[in-house]
């Protein structure tokens, strides 16, 4: 409104028209704010005013007709008709005046009229562009509210969906994080150089690789991009040498910032050329030629300073994130599944810390290997305390190898691989308890028998048991054989006096270590492996089992799950009795030999310790599966009763 | 002029050859990079284009004695090359015979040697000579 009036009166009273300006400004393309447009115009308005006032106090003619128009103008839109009249009455007025400063008036009246129409039609454009924006405003701000509803609903509604997002968003947290310590270690692992390539003709250039990781072949064909000279008939020179294609590169002690010949030799005369190497040189750094696997060099001094790196020992100073990674890894994360326990050692943050530092000090590492050596040499000395080292071994050592070997475990080279393993494992028990070892198949002058020794015997015999039924054609009979045997036996009260004695050493090993059994199932048989169906082997596994079983301390303290009980025994396919059986029916063809042969270091022992009846000898040794020691018990208790 | 010791000099000339800051024709290392006493070199010659030992690599060996480098070292040609500067039978590069090594003074270093030689194999005189098939060694 006060655009139009302003306007107005400005082409009414100054016909010098400071309003130009304004409409300049206003005509102006631009859409101009309203608000600029109207302090602008009010700026003209005050400044005119006094103007109009020295203008309407000089001309009483023009008074009249000043007030007339000022009022109608307050509060109207109709500009044109307005206008019109604004026209018609100055024409009127001004009859008298001059009729060019009429015209005037009248072209910027036009003017001033158009001018006011062009403002009006931009602020209006102007509001009505404003209003379509807070329109579309308003719509995204429903969506957005719709969305985050919705939200809400869902994530009340299903709780799950936020925790799998946290998950995700952890999961890709601790990708950030083994990606990062793979750059790592890659990029301290690769090592690029830059190397100048010097053409006969041309050019040089530098070229960036790792010569660790490069054959000079592939040095050439990389280089052959790049120069005209092809690959094959390339020669490379350094350093007074020329490069030996099947070579790696770093074998020459290329280094940084150093030069490489390129030359163009003959065509196929590679080979040839290669010959021209002094011999001296194929020699040198021989240590260097490192292989293309990329962790070769990797040593433990890299590995030092990596562990020492700030960046690296903030990362794993987070065990979360060191259990993560170690959960990465297929294989150790099926280990850990199969083995509760060896999860608790990774989800104990004391134990990674304390393997970062390991890995980070290898003095450390080296006394904790000591110390561990050491432990496990004073668990030996204690009775019992093989078992332990056995089970240790099944549960810890086992799974850990052979997750690191991933390999199917139920498969038959597995078990081949775990006869190997226990064959490996043999010696170092023999090496420890030397003395007592109680070996029924071989000679014995020996008549002590520690407990440790009883043990190892065996329980040193079991893991052997299931691989000797079908791995090897001379089954060694150890204790289960002996166990057999005892049963054959006819002195009922001998029997099972033996078979006690066999068994007290036995049960208590077994109940002080629980995870014996774990021993047992870890053996993992085909369970393919036919089992004797002569009912007379039957018939005497099933008396040894039951023996076993009816043994109130093995029965009480063992809790062995129901499938180890007689009843279910041949219907389970418990791998322990089904390599029992075979070994059962392995040892009997053994028994073909007779006992004399078979025992003749025993039964020269026996004599020499004054028990020279051979027949008797020989029973009893058969009663006790060979063993001396059981022997001369039964032959001293016979000679008591007799 | 001062006189610089011997390593410092194979060290110079060491670091040089490794940069290849020659002309690119002769290129020059230690044979075993271990050596810390840089008696033992390898060098190699690019034949020189136009000549008959166009497209051909001549490795040679160069010992350097505790004299180097107020007495020349003794060079060896590795590949078989037919010069006249050059003992056909042992490969030896005689010291008569080549001007540089003849008149050897101890700013004199193992890339003059080797640039010589190359002069030598492009000489008009020489560079039409009969060559043994390439990749023979004496």
């Amino acid at each position: 409104m006060t655009t139009a009036m302003n306007s107005h009166t400005t082409s009414m009273f100054a016909p010098e028209m400071k309003g130009l300006h304004v409409i300049e400004f206003i005509t102006n393309e631009q859409p101009y704010p309203a608000e600029k447009l109207i302090e602008k115009l009010q700026e003209f308005q005050a400044s005119f005013q006094e103007e109009y006032e020295d203008f309407s106090v000089g001309s009483s003619k023009m008074h009249s007709s000043s007030h007339q128009f000022s009022v109608p103008f307050f509060g109207q839109q109709h500009d044109s008709r307005l206008f019109d009249g604004i026209e018609s009455t100055a024409e009127d007025d001004l009859e008298a005046g001059d009729d060019n400063e009429v015209e005037a008036l009248i072209k910027k009246n036009a003017v001033i009229k158009t001018a006011i129409e062009k403002i009006r039609k931009a602020t209006e454009e102007q509001e009505k562009q404003l209003r379509d924006k807070e329109e579309e405003l308003q719509e995204l701000y429903e969506t957005f509210a719709e969305l985050e509803e919705e939200l809400q609903v869902i994530t009340h509604e299903q709780p799950h969906i936020m925790t799998k997002f946290e998950r995700i968003r952890d999961k890709a947290n601790t990708f950030n994080y083994l990606n990062i310590i793979l750059f790592i270690m890659e990029d301290s692992n690769e090592q690029l150089i830059n190397v100048k390539f010097r053409p006969s003709t041309g050019d040089g250039f530098d070229y960036r690789f790792d010569p660790g990781q490069l054959t000079v072949q592939q040095l050439k064909e990389k280089l052959a991009l790049r120069t005209t000279i092809p690959a094959n008939s390339m020669r490379l020179v350094y350093s007074g040498r020329v490069l030996k294609d099947e070579d790696m590169v770093d074998l020459y002690g290329v280094k940084e910032g150093h030069t490489i010949h390129v030359v163009r030799g003959a065509d196929n005369r590679a080979a040839e050329q290669a010959a021209n190497v002094p011999p001296s040189s194929t020699g040198q750094r021989s240590t260097n030629s490192a292989t293309t696997n990329p962790f070769a060099n990797f040593d433990q001094d890299l590995m030092r300073s990596m562990m020492n790196s700030p960046m690296i020992r903030h990362l794993l100073s987070n065990p979360e994130i060191v259990r993560s990674m170690v959960m990465q890894n297929p294989t150790m994360r099926q280990m850990i599944e199969r083995n509760p326990e060896i999860g608790h050692i990774i989800n104990d943050p004391s134990f990674i810390r304390q393997t970062m530092d390991m890995a980070r000090n290898p003095e450390l590492m080296r006394e904790m290997m000591r110390n561990n050596d050491r432990a496990l040499a004073n668990l030996e000395t204690i009775p019992g305390g093989f078992n332990h080292l056995r089970r240790m071994y099944h549960t810890l050592q086992e799974p850990l190898e052979s997750a690191g070997r991933n390999n199917d475990q139920s498969s038959e080279a597995a078990n081949r691989r775990l006869a190997e393993m226990l064959n490996v494992e043999s010696p170092p028990e023999g090496r420890i308890n030397v003395t007592p070892l109680p070996n029924p198949w071989a000679p014995r002058n020996n008549n002590n028998s520690s407990t440790s020794g009883n043990i190892t015997s065996m329980f040193g015999g079991i893991p052997s048991f299931g691989i000797m039924g079908f791995q090897m054609p001379f089954p060694s009979p150890s204790s289960a054989s002996r166990i057999a045997n005892s049963t054959q036996g006819s002195t009922t009260p001998s029997t099972t006096q033996n078979s006690q004695t066999n068994e007290t050493p036995n049960a208590t090993s077994l109940t002080n270590a629980p995870g014996t059994t774990q021993n047992f199932s870890n053996i993992n048989i085909p369970q393919n492996l036919s089992m004797s169906t002569d009912p007379e082997y039957s018939r005497r596994i099933q008396q040894v089992m039951q023996r076993f079983m009816t043994s109130s301390q093995f029965a009480s303290r063992q809790q062995m799950p129901q499938s180890y009980y007689p009843t279910s025994l041949f219907g389970s396919p418990n791998p322990f009795f089904t390599n029992m059986s075979q070994s059962l029916g392995a040892s009997q063809t053994t028994t073909s030999e007779p006992p004399e042969t078979r025992f003749r270091a025993q039964l020269q022992t026996l004599e020499e310790m004054g028990f020279m009846d051979q027949a008797e000898n020989i029973r009893a040794l058969l009663a006790a599966g060979g063993d001396v020691n059981s022997a001369i018990e039964m032959l001293l208790r016979n000679l008591n009763s007799a | 002029m001062a006189k610089v010791p011997r390593n410092f000099k194979l060290l110079e000339e060491l670091e040089k050859g490794e940069k290849g800051l020659g002309d690119g024709t002769c290129s020059y290392g230690l044979s075993n990079g271990e050596d810390i006493y840089m008696s033992n070199w390898n060098g190699t010659i690019i034949g020189p284009a136009g000549t008959i030992h166009e497209n051909r690599i001549y490795s040679l060996k160069l010992y350097c004695d505790e004299n180097y480098p107020e007495s020349p070292p003794i060079v060896h040609f590795i590949s078989r090359i037919n010069l006249p500067c050059v003992n056909q039978h042992t490969g030896k590069v005689e010291h008569s015979r080549l001007s540089c090594l003849a008149q050897w003074k101890s700013s004199n270093s193992l890339e003059d040697i080797l640039l010589e030689l190359r002069r030598e194999m492009a000489n008009p005189v020489n560079k039409k000579l009969p060559q043994p098939p390439e990749g023979s060694l004496f």
